[in-house]
């Protein structure tokens, strides 16, 4: 998995997002984003066709307890598919890339 | 300082000298007296060699100049059997080429005839001093070694226990047992489970708890893997149950339930912590379906040759939505409804894609978990994540073919029965005769647990105690003629899932027993009617016993075409 943070509220994650070392990386630049201010962040995800549970958990606790609001755009529709059986589509403002 | 006082550690070592010259033998023999605990003496190279070899001594003392086999010859040779061993030179010439073979040969120290007090404390103070510091490595070494395997052994007996404990929370009501499941009159249904941890200790739990009006069903995944899933996985299921205990004696309100096993549950979650769960309701005598579903894979519904999907209703439990929502589904004309943990839908297939393509379709043409998992592991090889299945099927559709035998309580009459049971199996054309021979010893079990413990009443320590005394069967022929009590054998032939199904149902006249639900689980039962079971468990693809443990039906899937079911296939 590759991250690339485009501008103060948008990064890009490429590769599969599956192992601890993804989750750390995603929350330690997301955390790095929102403390400088970030109210929002848009992420677009390519590739990835699954999200684990921490990553799931991070970004909960991110809209619900830290308000900031997301934007996923999903390139592969698997995850697409899993974020709204997960009834986490809206809440993390999942569409397709 | 003398010779003697070196070391302590000398005094349990063993010492060769090897020389020709007797004067020189008895000055060293003198010099020595006391310091190792024994001394041999060898007058040549040769004769050295042959005591190396049958005393193996810790340490040698050698001239080099000597008939049939010089000292360095003798030591090339005992390097070739002891590669460690300190070897003393003792000799009055050395020239250069020799002191080359020599410290080639690792020799340790060398001492100038004629021999010094001095010179021979160093040289003997150097070979002990090898040798201790040799010993102490290796009693370091050894000591280091038997720690870990303490440890491996330590943390291994702490996982197993605590696996145990993790699975003891777990309960199922269901287990090995029917229930009337999700139809509008009565439908006999029966659970399947299917549980596989990716660790030792794993983030799945699920419990199954039945109440006077319903089942109540909790499948969870809690967040990541490992030890730390588990301890949120155990308090799950800890909390369901606890919950379930505090209704099991009335009639379950599901909302009810779903509130306070939420409420409890979102005081256990850490602030970046979720947990997918579903909760499901089955009332007793209605075609519906209850479920509060919190970011779990959606359930599936196999009815009338199609699989629905129920979508979970809410997120993932978290700290931060205290709402929920539930919902109510018709289930008319189900036949199996899956539960399942992410584990078997996110898992990777070999050629890439996720199971989740291939679960619909392997789900409808599934008769029982184990076709399901064979399907699965087919797809999928070994999963990389908890896998966990529940799978509620139906078991009393209408059947092809049907027989009803009734047998006398006599050990003969039994017997025939087994072999007329056999022989009806034999019609089945499609069931190949491994199967078919396995699912007939399964038969041959349950028949006779119905015959001696079912009819004559006999315990599994009675029999215990009549078979150790060589009494066993005399004692069976002497209480059947006062014994009135019949055996009914139902067989059925039934059409599920593009498989048929056989049922046996086996049952007795006797007061019936309660199986602890140990008995099921564990692989070392001391009694005789455990391991029984264990057979018809190993045999059957699902089992059942009825309320009062006096009726058990054992069911074995076969290949089987949707054609209606052929005269000729049955006689």
């Amino acid at each position: 998995m590759h991250l690339a943070q485009t501008n103060s509220s948008e990064l890009t994650i490429t590769g599969n997002i599956k192992t601890t070392e993804d989750y750390l990386a995603i929350r330690k630049l997301v955390t790095g984003m929102v403390e400088a201010g970030a109210p929002s962040l848009t992420l677009t995800i390519n590739e990835s066709m699954s999200m684990p549970s921490s990553v799931i958990g991070f970004f909960v606790k991110l809209i619900n307890r830290d308000k900031v609001r997301v934007t996923m755009l999903i390139q592969d529709r698997r995850l697409l598919e899993l974020l709204e059986e997960l009834s986490l589509g809206s809440m993390f403002g999942a569409r397709q890339a | 300082m003398p010779l003697q006082d070196i070391s302590p550690f000398a005094r349990e070592l063993t010492a060769l000298f090897v020389e020709d010259d007797a004067v020189s033998r008895r000055l060293m023999t003198a010099q020595l007296k006391g310091v190792f605990k024994e001394l041999i003496l060898a007058k040549d190279g040769r004769e050295g060699l042959a005591a190396f070899r049958d005393r193996r001594p810790q340490v040698v003392f050698t001239d080099n100049r000597m008939p049939f086999m010089s000292g360095i010859e003798m030591s090339a040779a005992i390097r070739r059997i002891d590669a460690r061993v300190p070897i003393i030179f003792i000799t009055s010439a050395m020239d250069t080429a020799l002191l080359m073979q020599a410290l080639n040969l690792g020799i340790a120290a060398f001492v100038p005839k004629p021999a010094g007090p001095d010179t021979l404390r160093r040289a003997v103070a150097t070979a002990v001093g090898l040798l201790e510091t040799e010993q102490l490595q290796r009693r370091n070494l050894e000591q280091e070694l038997a720690l870990l395997q303490y440890r491996d052994k330590y943390h291994e007996h702490q996982q197993g226990l605590a696996f145990r404990k993790e699975m003891s929370l777990f309960e199922n009501d269901c287990l090995h047992r029917s229930f009337q499941g999700p139809a509008a009159r009565r439908g006999e249904w029966i659970a399947q489970v299917e549980y596989q941890p990716h660790d030792i200790m794993c983030g799945d739990s699920y419990s199954l708890r039945r109440f006077e009006n319903g089942l109540l069903v909790l499948i969870a995944d809690a967040m990541g893997k490992g030890l730390a899933a588990s301890l949120t996985s155990s308090i799950s299921a800890h909390a369901f149950n606890t919950s379930a205990d505090l209704c099991v004696r009335g009639p379950l309100r599901f909302q009810d339930f779903v509130q306070q096993y939420t409420d409890l549950m979102r005081r256990r979650l850490l602030e970046d912590e979720v947990l997918p769960l579903t909760l499901a309701w089955l009332p007793t005598g209605s075609a519906t379906l209850y479920t509060a579903g919190f970011g779990m894979p959606p359930i599936l519904v196999a009815a009338g040759g199609q699989v629905r999907k129920l979508r979970c209703e809410n997120p993932p439990l978290s700290q931060y939505d205290d709402t929920f929502r539930t919902t109510i589904h018709e289930l008319g004309g189900a036949r199996s409804i899956l539960f399942y943990t992410d584990g078997l839908n996110e898992a990777v297939t070999g050629d890439g894609s996720l199971y989740r393509d291939h679960l619909d379709r392997d789900f409808q043409a599934s008769a029982g978990v184990g076709h399901l998992m064979g399907a699965f592991r087919a797809a999928v090889g070994t999963p990389g994540d908890d896998v966990t299945l529940v799978l509620l099927s139906r078991v009393d559709g209408i059947p092809l073919w049907r027989e009803t035998l009734t047998v006398d309580s006599r050990l003969e009459a039994v017997e025939q029965a087994c072999q007329t049971l056999e022989h009806r199996l034999e019609g089945l054309a499609t069931l190949e005769s491994g199967p078919r021979g396995e699912f007939v010893m399964a038969l041959r079990e349950a028949m006779l647990n119905a015959y001696e413990h079912g009819s004559l009443e006999i315990s599994s320590a009675r029999k215990r105690d009549l078979l150790e005394e060589g009494i066993y069967y005399q004692h069976l022929a002497e209480l059947e003629p006062s014994v009135a009590r019949r055996i009914r054998i139902d067989l059925s032939v039934q059409a599920l899932a593009g498989q048929r199904m056989v049922k046996v149902a086996i049952a007795d006249e006797g007061p019936g027993f309660q199986q602890p639900g140990y008995l099921f689980q564990g692989t070392d039962s001391m009694l005789l009617s455990g391991r029984g079971l264990q057979m018809v468990k190993k045999y059957t693809d699902a089992f059942y016993l009825n309320e009062k443990g006096n009726a058990i039906t054992l069911i074995r899937f076969y290949p089987g075409g949707s054609d209606a079911f052929g005269a000729n296939e049955l006689q």
